[in-house]
């Protein structure tokens, strides 16, 4: 046990955890450099493709240290991003110590103190490193200034490194090793263990990943998943080595996964606490805070068939995303679906890719809104967050939308444009202060409905990348909200439905007038399409009909080639969404949830 | 086994290429005789495979079938050698305005060739030369149409609606004037420009293109004057005067058997599908050169759609029972029903056609109909 540490990196986005993962990793030398890939713990394709985490991931590193003895590290690297905060505060769970990144040519940003607290809260020991020295713009003196000033800790015990050029990686190892406690737990007691994440794996089924705090476990015992009350043999047991490899059993301290034959998904819910079903301890472990979804949006397969293949992959997607969570949902427009929540717009893109690649599914979702609280005449209060739902505007007395507290970080050159962006977002500024001579942390409180539209790519562009960012939810607030329907050739499509703050409404219904206009292909007819609140016309665009659709010249015999083009042209039918006479392709509900006016 | 009535002959050849044309040819006529050789060892060789050729319609397409008119004559010779060609109802060779001599043209009556097809195109400047048709004027175009239509031959001429800076005025002058001068140019067949793979206009970053309306203006101006004329639409892209529908190009869109000979042609026999590949060196190697397969019902009965409906005057349903005994209505009773509600499709004395409307939307139409036959196998029939 007390060659144990098991500890995470954290940072705010881009500060270059994945690659100093990497470092880490073969300096341990668990993997031969031809099956060396860089970001080797992003195996996500996605994540691959942006270049961002999205999921923890765990790995064990036996290293040797410089007093001579081998040291088994379990390392677990996080995600920057906002909407996965919950992601990172998992992963905090089974840990005993923290590296925070600090880029020493961007110092301390707003998720670095984000995921700082976040550490904090877990009683984490702290290890600070000052990352990408090696770039010609680090500035190393003044990182430490802001290490000291805005996080507190003492500048001499920072580590310089980069992970880029392999610098430092000795001195985070040696500091691990010595600084971060072993953990405190006892083989010899009652089991527990706590899920901290899931995978579904083709050949193997679900595969638990696990933190032994007390006791241990191995093949042929006998357990009990105690909030689901449902028991299991374990089948095997095993670290993570990049690849998942058996062991005889697993004990206190140690981190690894769990398989154990089950086949119900819903049996497993994350944060849950493994024990033995013949002697179950009396109490589970604090497990995790439930999330709150944040934005939520319908999905609907693309062809109706798909329904229950839909339902069987989000089953298994929400094995390794615990915070997706999901209903049944039905539009008139697009049939069966589910309603999800999402921690985020970023979140709501991942999910939906996930299902499209690793489920092979193709997808229509709806606009993203957030959850208001709304005040009936009768003295009741309901919540929506589907514009299906939203009652008939006579029986509301009045309605309320959530809040959250941003913290932006900026340079100080920018904080003219930014402060009208969160003005024009409908923001109030609650506090301004100076971080430094060039650095300003402005907060305000401004209405979620707004960040989730198109807010943070607009202060990424305003900023040039600059400005950081991070939010908590606040409370609900007063608001005016309408409801803007949108008519395909004079037809309300429910799907396209949604809530929007009043003054807003002829802006967005333009917007999506327009990009359904650029997005469904000229038909056979006139296509007038239409954005109106209570019935009245706020916007409109018109798809001129098509001139010919018909193949011109059929020449020489050459039928096959008529009939392949034509199976092409009756697949991306296919694609389409009928809405009366209309078609409507896929990539036009996506296109409406985009904004892009940068 | 039905007879084989049609045969085409694809001449490879070109002295130029068209920016617009993505057909199979090549401007280098080196391989001319091996090409003749090779066409003589692939009739010979269906000839022994099939008794049941009943040849009355023949087309030598290209490529440019008048570039070397001892070429012409030779293909003619390997014609006779396996065929007499008493029957021969219809007779055409493509011909470019610039090879239409008189020395050509009596080599048209030596092998008694009655009909040619004429490749104008448009009869702009800037738009010849914007398409790379070297060398043609209008004056080579009346010059050859005058030639011709001093014969007893049948004269079609091509058209294309769409090619970049067609100046109406003078497209419309010259065919207003070439049809009232020519009374032997009893049909027209006009396509719209497609960008074809293959063609250099599908590789142009940024190619002109004439706007919808405007392809919409060419095709009214079109209309009014050929109407004038007394020619009908036949069919999607095609205008004839009374009588004098193509023969040959009737057979595919009946879609009756036929053989294709040279490279990139096709056959269809007894529901047997040959391509021959675009590539000269394989077809003169006489090796690999064809892709064979046997058409499924389902794609007997979609080809059999998408060719019989480009036609006015639409598919028999008697016809179609009997080939494919299968109840029309039965399988195509959602898209009928939708497409009828549209006004694209009409079902008169027992023939179903396309209206004036839905011949512009056939492609639509046909994938409709699809959908029904594909529900049709879904459901295990
Ligand atoms: N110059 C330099 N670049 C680095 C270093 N570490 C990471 N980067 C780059 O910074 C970007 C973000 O790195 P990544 O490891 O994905 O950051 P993460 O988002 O914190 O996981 C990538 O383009 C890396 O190549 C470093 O030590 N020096
Ligand atoms: C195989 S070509 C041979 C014609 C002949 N060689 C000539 O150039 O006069 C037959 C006809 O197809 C038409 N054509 C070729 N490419 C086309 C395209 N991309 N779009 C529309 N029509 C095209 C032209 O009208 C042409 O006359
Ligand atoms: S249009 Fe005629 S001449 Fe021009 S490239 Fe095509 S086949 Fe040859
Ligand atoms: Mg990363």
């Amino acid at each position: 046990m007390n060659n144990i540490r098991n500890f995470s990196i954290i940072a705010h986005i881009d500060h270059g955890k994945s690659t100093l993962a990497d470092r880490l990793i073969q300096h341990c030398n668990i993997i031969s450099d031809r099956e060396f890939q860089d970001q080797i713990l992003d195996s996500l394709d996605i994540e691959r493709e942006r270049g961002i985490t999205i999921k923890s991931n765990a790995v064990l590193l036996p290293y040797k240290a410089r007093d001579g003895k081998i040291y088994n590290l379990n390392l677990i690297d996080t995600p920057g991003h906002v909407d996965f905060t919950y992601e990172v505060s998992r992963s905090l769970k089974s840990c005993e110590g923290a590296l925070l990144l600090v880029d020493a040519s961007q110092g301390v940003e707003a998720q670095t103190l984000a995921n700082l607290y976040l550490a904090l809260e877990q009683n984490l020991e702290i290890i600070i490193v000052i990352n990408k020295i090696d770039l010609p713009s680090a500035d190393i003196e003044s990182a430490k200034k802001q290490i000291e000033h805005d996080l507190g800790f003492p500048k001499e015990d920072v580590i310089l490194a980069s992970g880029k050029e392999g610098i430092g990686i000795e001195d985070i190892f040696e500091a691990i090793v010595k600084r971060v406690p072993p953990p405190s737990g006892k083989p010899e007691n009652i089991l527990k263990a706590l899920i901290f994440d899931s995978h579904y794996d083709e050949f193997r089924g679900v595969v638990l990943h696990i933190r032994i705090f007390e006791g241990e476990i191995k093949a042929g015992d006998p357990i009990l998943l105690m909030y689901s009350n449902s028991a299991y043999i374990v089948e095997e047991v095993g670290y993570f080595k990049l690849k998942m490899e058996k062991k005889n059993k697993l004990v206190a301290g140690e981190v690894g996964y769990l398989i154990a034959g089950i086949k119900n998904i819903t049996d497993i819910q994350i944060g849950d606490t493994v024990t033995s079903s013949k002697t179950p301890a009396p109490e589970p472990l604090p497990g995790f805070k439930e999330v709150k979804p944040v934005v939520y949006s319908s999905l609907y397969p693309v062809a109706a068939d798909d329904y229950i293949s839909l339902t069987d992959a989000l089953g298994k997607l929400k094995l390794n995303d615990a915070s997706l969570i999901y209903s049944k949902d039905f539009s008139s427009a697009l049939g069966f679906g589910f309603r999800c929540g999402f921690l985020g717009l970023l979140h709501l893109e991942v999910v939906q890719e996930r299902l499209e690649r690793e489920f092979d599914m193709s997808l229509i979702l709806t606009a993203p809104s957030v959850q208001y609280k709304i005040k009936l005449k009768n003295g009741t209060t309901i919540m929506v967050d589907n514009p299906v739902n939203y009652p008939d505007p006579l029986l509301i007395e009045s309605a309320e939308e959530p809040y959250i507290k941003a913290t932006i970080i900026l340079p100080k050159e920018y904080l003219g444009p930014i402060m009208n962006l969160c003005i024009e977002k409908r923001g109030v500024q609650t506090d301004l202060k100076f971080l430094d001579e060039r650095r300003v942390e402005i907060i305000y409180e401004l209405p979620l409905a707004e960040i989730i539209y198109d807010f943070y790519d607009k202060l990424k562009s305003l900023s040039r990348g600059y400005a950081s960012f991070d939010y908590e939810i606040m409370d609900f607030k007063a608001t005016e909200l309408v409801k803007l329907d949108i008519l395909v050739s004079g037809k309300p499509v429910d799907a396209l439905s949604m809530l929007v703050y009043k003054d807003n409404a002829r802006h967005r219904a333009k917007k999506v007038c327009e990009k359904l206009r650029e997005f469904i292909p000229r038909q056979q007819f006139q296509i007038p399409i239409q954005g109106a609140v209570g019935g009245q016309i706020i916007s409109r665009e018109t798809i001129s009909a098509y001139r010919k659709d018909v193949t011109a010249k059929c020449y020489g015999g050459d039928i096959s080639r008529k009939r392949k083009l034509l199976e092409k042209q009756k697949e991306g039918k296919k694609r389409m969404k009928m809405i009366g006479n209309v078609e409507i392709p896929q990539t036009a509900f996506l296109a409406v949830l985009k904004s892009d006016e940068n | 086994m039905s007879s084989i009535n049609h045969l085409y002959i694809h001449y490879p050849f070109c002295s130029s290429k068209c920016n617009y044309c993505g057909f199979y040819s090549i401007e280098n006529h080196e391989l001319s005789n091996k090409y003749l050789l090779a066409l003589e060892n692939e009739l010979k060789y269906y000839f022994n495979m099939y008794k049941n050729f009943e040849i009355e319609t023949i087309y030598i397409g290209g490529g440019n079938p008048s570039l070397n008119p001892e070429n012409l004559k030779e293909i003619n010779k390997i014609i006779n050698l396996f065929f007499t060609l008493n029957s021969i109802k219809e007779y055409t060779v493509e011909c470019n305005p610039l090879n239409v001599t008189k020395n050509f043209i009596e080599i048209l009556k030596e092998i008694s060739c009655n009909r040619v097809s004429l490749g104008i195109q448009s009869f702009t400047e800037k738009t010849l030369k914007y398409a790379n048709r070297l060398g043609q004027t209008n004056e080579t175009v009346f010059n050859a149409l005058s030639l011709l239509n001093k014969e007893k031959i049948s004269i079609s001429i091509d058209l294309i609606n769409g090619l970049p800076y067609a100046d109406f005025d003078k497209e419309f002058y010259y065919l207003e004037k070439l049809l009232g001068e020519f009374e032997n140019v009893n049909h027209i067949s006009l396509y719209d420009l497609s960008i074809d793979k293959g063609s250099k206009f599908y590789d142009y970053k940024n190619l002109k293109m004439l706007s919808e309306s405007k392809k919409d203006k060419y095709e009214k101006q079109f209309r009014k004057i050929i109407d004038k004329f007394g020619f009908k639409r036949y069919e999607v892209s095609n205008y004839c005067k009374k009588n004098k529908m193509s023969l040959h190009n009737l057979g595919y869109w009946k879609y009756n058997n036929y053989l294709g000979l040279g490279p990139s042609a096709h056959s269809t026999i007894d529901n047997l599908r040959m391509e021959n590949k675009p590539e000269l060196d394989k077809y003169i190697l006489g090796i690999d050169f064809t892709d064979k397969y046997v058409l499924n019902k389902k794609q007997q009965i979609e080809e059999y759609l998408l060719m019989g409906l480009r036609l006015t005057e639409g598919i028999n349903l008697n016809n179609f029972f009997n080939r494919f005994n299968l109840d029309f209505f039965t399988v195509f009773k959602m898209s009928l029903e939708k497409n009828i509600r549209l006004k694209n499709l009409v079902i008169k004395n027992n023939y179903l056609h396309t209206t004036n409307r839905g011949i512009n939307f056939l492609n639509s139409i046909l994938v409709d109909l699809f959908d029904d036959l594909d529900s049709l196998v879904e459901y295990g029939y």
